[in-house]
């Protein structure tokens, strides 16, 4: 790992501090990985804002569950559950919460459509044009792919934590990521990239 | 070369997560196939790694601690009155909630084609770490369980999973808040409570529970 590079038993011991009423004890938490939160909001999601909100949203709803929190696996991977959670229904009821609540739900034209209308380029980095094309083609995935290479490969994580995380098998995560990249080079091939 | 290809068997091998590592690495070294073919996925991942990772902007920290602030001094208070107070904390509703748990997890069916099921059963357990029934698993931190918490444990149901269900259950079910309009005084409460099992009434409060907490 990375990112999330686990540091179980300290994780966990500011966990219970957090319990016993130690709320600097979670804003450590919140500093060690707000930005691989982030960073997975955005890339799932498309935009900076709604990464922001959802980063939020999760860390809060991990604060409540504080006293239900049990000390199994890692830390990282419940925090990680939260917020793939929180993602995915964004991008399934977005449409919903926007007082249609008839619109079709969970269809694949619809997270595409809704991460498409999301998209905004980070205007503080600009991207080299291989750099752009790459997030395009990451940002076309189905959201499951999307999921299993991000969590791969811009948050490090194992294939057991990432089976945990997306609540699958070890072998379904495996062959997902498989999959992911077969579609991520054929459509980087399209688009007539090389990457060295 | 002596032996077949591997294309099929390189991510898992670059991802450090193949069985026969060595065998793969070898062939590697023999076919150039196979080799331009690790070339390409490499690159694929150096690729991926090196876009642009946001970070949170000054004041989201302050922003998130303002809200758990907002939570400690929530937690301080009861928020439950009455019969929901005891509802939520007693046996029932964990056995209520293993029982939505169990059938969410009857309606897993392996893989769901539309991923619309994301938590659709508890995630494998790591049996190094799996609570036993009547045995609690030793933590360095000596934790007391909420009751319903540890009956999910002992039921075989990571507290994971079955907060997972819960936060589904809230995010996913517009019956819930149509539920909640429809019954929103005491009175139309007790109507919809007297015509649920206990199981049923208990798993509902629940789910008031941490609607009321969280919204
Ligand atoms: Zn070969």
């Amino acid at each position: 790992m990375t990112d999330t590079q686990p540091r179980d038993s300290d994780d966990w011991a500011l966990v219970a501090r957090a319990r016993g009423g130690d709320v600097r004890a979670f804003e450590t938490l919140v500093r060690r990985y707000q930005n691989p939160v982030i960073a997975f909001c955005y890339r799932m999601a498309g935009s900076y804002e709604d990464a922001e909100d959802l980063a939020q949203e999760s860390f809060v709803r991990v604060y409540r569950a504080l006293d239900r929190l049990t000390p199994r696996a890692q830390f990282t991977t419940f925090l990680f559950g939260v917020v793939r959670n929180l993602t995915l229904n964004h991008l399934r009821n977005g449409k919903r919460r926007g007082r249609d609540r008839s619109a079709p739900l969970g269809e694949e034209d619809q997270f595409l459509e809704d991460s498409a209308a999301g998209v905004q380029p980070d205007s503080a980095a600009r991207l080299s044009e291989t750099e752009d094309l790459l997030a395009e083609a990451l940002e076309a995935l189905s959201p499951e792919h999307k999921e299993v290479i991000v969590l791969r490969e811009l948050q490090g994580m194992d294939y057991e934590s990432i089976a945990e995380v997306t609540c699958c098998r070890k072998g379904t995560v495996k062959s997902r990521l498989a999959r992911a990249r077969e579609h991520l080079r054929k459509r980087l091939t399209e688009l007539g990239v090389t990457l060295q | 070369m002596n032996n077949r290809h591997v294309f099929d068997e390189l991510p898992a091998f670059l991802d450090g997560e193949a069985k026969d590592a060595e065998r793969i690495a070898r062939h590697i070294e023999a076919c150039p196939d196979c080799a331009r073919e690790a070339a390409a996925l490499r690159a694929l991942s150096q690729g991926l790694r090196a876009l642009p990772r946001p970070e949170a902007r000054p004041g989201f920290r302050g922003r998130v601690m303002a809200r758990v602030a907002e939570e400690a001094e929530r937690k301080r208070e009861p928020f439950l009155a009455g019969r929901w107070a005891h509802w939520a904390v007693t046996g029932v509703a964990a056995a209520a909630l293993i029982a939505v748990a169990g059938f969410m997890a009857t309606m897993d069916n392996g893989e769901d084609p539309n991923g619309s099921l994301p938590i659709a059963a508890p995630p494998p357990a790591d049996p190094a770490n799996e609570a036993t029934p009547g045995e609690t698993v030793a933590y360095e931190e000596d934790w007391e369980f909420a009751p319903e918490w540890e009956y999910a444990l002992e039921s075989g149901v990571s507290a994971e999973a079955a907060e997972a269900i819960l936060v589904l259950l809230l995010e996913e079910e517009p019956w819930l808040d149509d539920m909640l309009t429809a019954y929103d005084t005491e009175r139309e409460l007790d109507l919809l409570l007297a015509n649920m099992t206990d199981g049923e009434a208990g798993a509902f409060a629940m789910l008031l529970a941490d609607y009321a907490e969280g919204r």
